[in-house]
């Protein structure tokens, strides 16, 4: 799914060392001594056409992430790179005046199709505001421009759709709509906030058939948040694995899937139900359920769930990732024993 | 291709218009409205007449004796200098929903600004809103509004001045608690996020997504504060008598003074106090069953304490 | 996966019951918002009215304005008066009133009667608000719920001096004659004349045990319903009040606790009104706003699924209106209340003094009337005061009902 801008070499996103900590606030006046790690030191690529999908349970850190490429929040630590041909920014350095131009190039689709669109507001008011903000064309311009785009993400006949109202259309419509607004500006990369899982299962395939062909058309590179192991593999070139605010393994889709290297993406995988009644697997026990990432202790974030945790896990600190295959990383120190 | 389904939901219009509340409210304002109009026009007819008996500042009936009970010429009686009760009515009326109007304007406005900037920036001017807020409420407006009054020439003092000022120091209070933590609860929801991501600065993120929201809820303080307002001026004018302009409160200190309230005599023109205080208490009821109704269906959550913060 | 969820730690025990945590926070608000409001006040009386006092006097030219502006003590510079203001405040000074009096004085003299009516006439008016909305809004009976809403409105935003007439006309003759019935002398300088106490003690008295019994019957209350003890419950706070009654009545108060209640002066030297009747007239102009603001908290919580659960649990109505519904639509219905408070103060002013009750009201009005700025500025602060308090018992109750709030 890679377009010839692959032969750029440099990635389109890069992020390095990744943090973001929350505080939480002890009393009126003593400053606060307790902090949720919610991302805690997160590396990664994206190159260009490339899509790459996070996945993870609730709460480990992937919607705060994929908040912090957009700049919706700002990061603790680290770094944020944003390579698109001339424009080179460290996104937590974009400024105020920059920020719209900014904003043309890294979008986002939310979660939730009810919410995400002000329910006051016409379709046409809702995708044309990018173009409004920025003052791009005249009104009429913007009209053709929205109405091109209606018929890109595949509300026929568009002229139709203009002017409803969010409570006048279907949860797969609104969505439709959410990512004809994301691509108003021609971004370069949009990061997707698990946008289906508030689907009805039987539309959520042609919106994710809708954003694969709307990539190799228009060239876009997608982070695509999920905590659904079938919807990555179907919509991401690579996978990265995210636990308690740090990636565990990251990879190409195919790799991960067939040869998962960290036990929890093992477990992940061990419980995606396969529609095959003669098919027979051992599953992969993790204990308990998830916690939370305050303060958290210097060792493997996993230790406590972890079916194969030993001595050499409780003895050093956190793992960083290791190679086990091409461009395949996992954090794990007993990969090569288990 | 996808058809475009529309969901039964019931729309809000519909909800309102079966609100009982609401309608009577803006039933009785009507009403008020149409006398604010009559007066004009009862001049211009039935009490027609160079010198007519109907004049609300010098109407004299020199067939009766003065103040005398509702009767056929007068329906509502007169009062002890001669005046026509009806005609008097009718022509407070327009006083009192002047101060009622621009009440509601004032407090509609304050507490929109101020809660919505409060609710958007957050931080240091967020602190600042809600305490002072906070603190306004300890400052019944109704009783500085009299302390300002008591002193003043009230003449000059105009509808508008009594409104406004109400109006003011209502929405810096209780109103801008309100409204700002509905604004807190708006800012809360995706489509301000994605106001954002379009690049919406603060003006148009306020005007174009936050303040539609809020009107309702604004709306309901509003009507709120206008209650108190008429109620207010016409504390005022009750309290300052001959110097007031003409309004329902002066009907009432007409009828009634500071000391023959408490001795409940009904040797005084009962019938001139009853019309001032039923047009004080049915145009104020007025706004606040609208308030009230319009909070039924659209605020029910702008008294809940976990709803803030 | 394992069947077995386990998680984290619970956590520790509060070495401290939570209200110790709450109220110290509550105390920095209040305190905080103490002092905005007394700028507020200050500003307010020294900077604002100052232009409407004196400029009457702008009549008689330049000079009788200024005259007017240095009898009123406002020709000082703005810096010099707020020293003087802040640090009286710290002394516990409230100045001293144009009258000559010290403001501390007039107001400890006159603020009890006040105090008393409104502790009590609040809370009466706000259980009473809180049962007519509940009833009202649960059963949706079309006719009481229209005839509880007109009278609720009807209540609200009646011309305070009206009301007042009303009161008089109405009631003062049938509570005379119950004070009769009673027993008690017609003239109540006879009941003070022996008396060991002041008038103003005995007040202060009542209103801390009304209040007292009511702090204790909650928390009898919920002590009791941990027990499982229904009846207990539902009688805590009625027998706490009326044990706290008969505390006054065998310390030896009875009489004058009563007679302060009625009052009644032929020889017109004392005051001639009777709390009784403010309180009447306070609890009637409350209870509508709190009765609107319930029903808003009940006809928002009915729709919830738990309500669905406890009917399905075969819980009778009266149990599922009033122990989930309506204890859910409390708390909001406090904080919401709350905000009523400056409409119920000034009608609560209006009404004491069109009945003549020698209370707030009366040192107030006179001093708006005399331009006695001093006076005035005591008056309002100890308004704030007063109101400052009754919002940090309201946190509290609000925190008693809803757990989930005992944090901020």
């Amino acid at each position: 799914m890679t377009t010839e801008a692959a032969t750029q070499t440099k990635p389109l996103v890069e992020v390095t060392d990744l943090a973001k900590l929350f505080p939480i606030s002890r009393g009126l006046f003593r400053a606060p001594n307790e902090f949720v790690h919610a991302v805690d030191g997160i590396n990664f690529e994206i190159a260009p056409g490339e899509s790459l999908g996070l996945v993870g349970e609730s709460g480990c850190g992937k919607s705060t992430t994929g908040r912090m490429l957009v700049k919706l929040l700002n990061p603790t630590e680290g770094r944020i790179q944003v390579n698109d041909g001339d424009y080179q920014r460290d996104v937590a350095n974009v400024s105020r005046s920059e920020i719209k131009d900014f904003r043309s190039r890294v979008q986002m689709i939310f979660q939730d199709p009810y919410e995400s669109m002000n329910p006051r507001r016409t379709v046409f008011d809702t995708v044309s505001e990018p173009l409004a903000v920025q003052k791009v064309g005249t009104v009429p311009e913007r009209e053709e421009r929205v109405l091109e785009l209606l018929g890109l993400v595949g509300l026929a006949p568009p002229e139709n759709f203009l002017f409803r109202y969010p409570h006048e259309l279907s949860g797969g419509q609104r969505q439709r709509v959410a990512i004809a607004r994301a691509l108003v500006m021609n971004p370069r990369f949009v990061v997707a906030d698990e946008p289906t899982s508030m689907l009805d299962v039987s539309i959520r395939i042609s919106i994710m058939e809708l954003m694969t062909e709307l990539a190799d058309r228009l060239g876009v590179s997608y982070l695509y948040i999920t905590h659904d192991l079938a919807v990555a593999r179907y919509m991401c070139d690579r996978i990265a694995v995210m636990y308690l605010g740090k990636i565990v393994e990251i990879g190409p889709t195919e790799d991960i899937l067939a040869n998962p290297r960290h036990p929890y993406t093992r477990a992940l995988l061990s419980a995606v139900p396969v529609p095959d009644p003669s098919f027979r697997r051992t599953p992969v026990e993790i204990k308990g359920g998830i916690s939370k990432a305050i303060n958290p202790p210097p060792e493997c974030r996993f230790i406590e769930r972890c079916p194969f945790a030993a001595e050499v896990c409780r003895e050093n600190p956190h793992p960083a990732l290791f190679d086990v295959g091409e461009r395949h990383h996992a954090a794990c120190y007993r990969i090569n024993e288990i | 291709m996808p058809v475009a389904t529309i969901p039964r939901r019931k729309a809000r219009r519909v909800r309102l218009v079966s609100n009982a509340k609401f309608v009577s409210g803006v039933a009785l304002v009507i009403f008020f409205i149409l006398v604010v109009a009559a007066h004009p026009i009862f001049r211009a007819t039935i009490w027609d007449g160079e010198f007519t008996v109907y004049d609300p500042f010098i109407g004299y009936d020199t067939q009766v004796v003065h103040p005398a009970g509702p009767s056929a010429d007068h329906w509502l009686g007169t009062d002890s200098l001669g005046r026509d009760v009806v005609s008097m009515f009718t022509f407070s009326a327009r006083y009192s929903v002047a101060v009622a109007l621009s009440a509601g304007l004032a407090t509609a406005v304050v507490c929109l600004v101020l809660g919505s900037i409060a609710a958007y920036r957050r931080g240091w001017v967020d602190s600042v809103v809600t305490h002072v807020s906070d603190a306004m409420v300890f400052l019944p407006a109704l009783l500085a509004v009299y302390i300002i009054g008591v002193g003043s020439d009230l003449r000059a003092f105009s509808a508008l001045d009594v409104g406004i000022t109400f109006g003011f120091l209502y929405g810096l209070g209780p109103a801008t608690a309100t409204v700002r933590a509905a604004a807190l609860s708006v800012m809360e929801r995706p489509f301000i996020d994605a106001a954002r991501l379009a690049g919406a600065g603060m003006g148009r993120t306020v005007t174009r997504h936050l303040l539609p929201h809020l009107v309702p809820h604004a709306a309901v303080q509003a009507m709120i504060g206008v209650a108190g307002a008429v109620t207010a001026e016409a504390f005022l004018a009750f309290r300052s008598g001959v110097g007031a302009n003409i309004g329902f409160g002066y009907l009432v200190f007409e009828g009634l003074t500071w000391g023959e309230l408490f001795a409940g005599v009904l040797d005084t023109p009962w019938w001139v106090m009853i019309t001032g205080a039923a047009g004080i208490t049915l145009l104020a009821g007025a706004f606040y069953l609208i308030g009230v109704g319009l909070r039924e269906i659209f605020d029910p959550h702008s008294l809940d304490p976990r709803r803030v913060d | 996966m394992s069947l077995v969820e386990t998680s984290e730690a619970a956590p520790r025990r509060a070495r401290f019951p939570w209200i110790v945590v709450f109220l110290s926070r509550r105390a920095a608000w209040a305190l905080i918002t103490l002092a905005i409001y007394l700028m507020v006040v200050f500003v307010f009386i020294q900077v604002w009215v100052p232009f409407n006092f004196a400029t009457p006097a702008l009549q008689g030219g330049i000079e009788a304005y200024r005259a007017a502006l240095e009898s009123l003590g406002l020709d000082r510079p703005l810096s010099e008066r707020l020293f003087e203001f802040v640090g009286g405040l710290i002394r516990g000074d409230l100045g001293t009133s144009f009258t000559g009096q010290p403001v501390w004085d007039l107001i400890s003299d006159t603020a009890p009667v006040t105090i008393f009516v409104f502790a009590v006439g609040a809370l009466l008016a706000f259980v009473a608000g809180e049962a007519m909305g509940r009833f009202g809004a649960w059963h949706r009976h079309p006719v009481t719920g229209s005839a509880l809403s007109t009278i609720g409105v009807l209540f609200t935003t009646i011309f305070p001096p009206f009301l007042v007439f009303l009161i008089a006309f109405f009631l003062r003759d049938p509570f005379w004659e119950l004070r009769e019935a009673i027993g008690l002398p017609v003239d109540s300088l006879d009941v003070w004349r022996d008396a060991a106490v002041e008038q103003n003690e005995v007040l202060l008295l009542m209103s801390l045990a009304f209040l007292g019994a009511v702090v204790a019957g909650v928390l009898v209350r919920t002590w009791a319903h941990r027990q499982r003890a229904r009846w207990v419950a539902a009688m805590a706070i009625p027998v706490t009040i009326i044990a706290a009654a008969a505390g006054i009545w065998l310390a030896g108060f009875g009489v004058e606790a009563i007679d302060l209640l009625y009052r009644s002066d032929i020889s017109q030297t004392v005051a001639t009104g009777s709390p009784l009747l403010v309180l009447v007239g306070v609890v009637l102009i409350t209870f509508g706003q709190v009765m609107f603001i319930m029903r808003v908290g009940i006809e928002d919580q009915r729709n919830e699924d738990y309500v669905l659960t406890a009917r399905a649990k075969g819980l009778a109505e009266s149990a599922v209106r009033d122990r989930h519904v309506a204890r859910n639509a409390l708390a909001p219905t406090i904080a919401g209340s709350f905000l009523a408070l400056p409409t119920v103060i000034a009608g609560m002013v209006i009404i004491e003094f069109g009945l003549e009750v020698r209370g707030l009201s009366w040192a107030f009005f006179n001093a708006v009337e005399t331009q006695d700025i001093p006076t005035i500025m005591g008056v309002l602060v100890i308004l704030g005061v007063m109101g400052i308090l009754l919002r940090v018992a309201a946190d509290v109750a609000i925190a008693h009902l809803d757990p989930r709030l005992r944090r901020t």
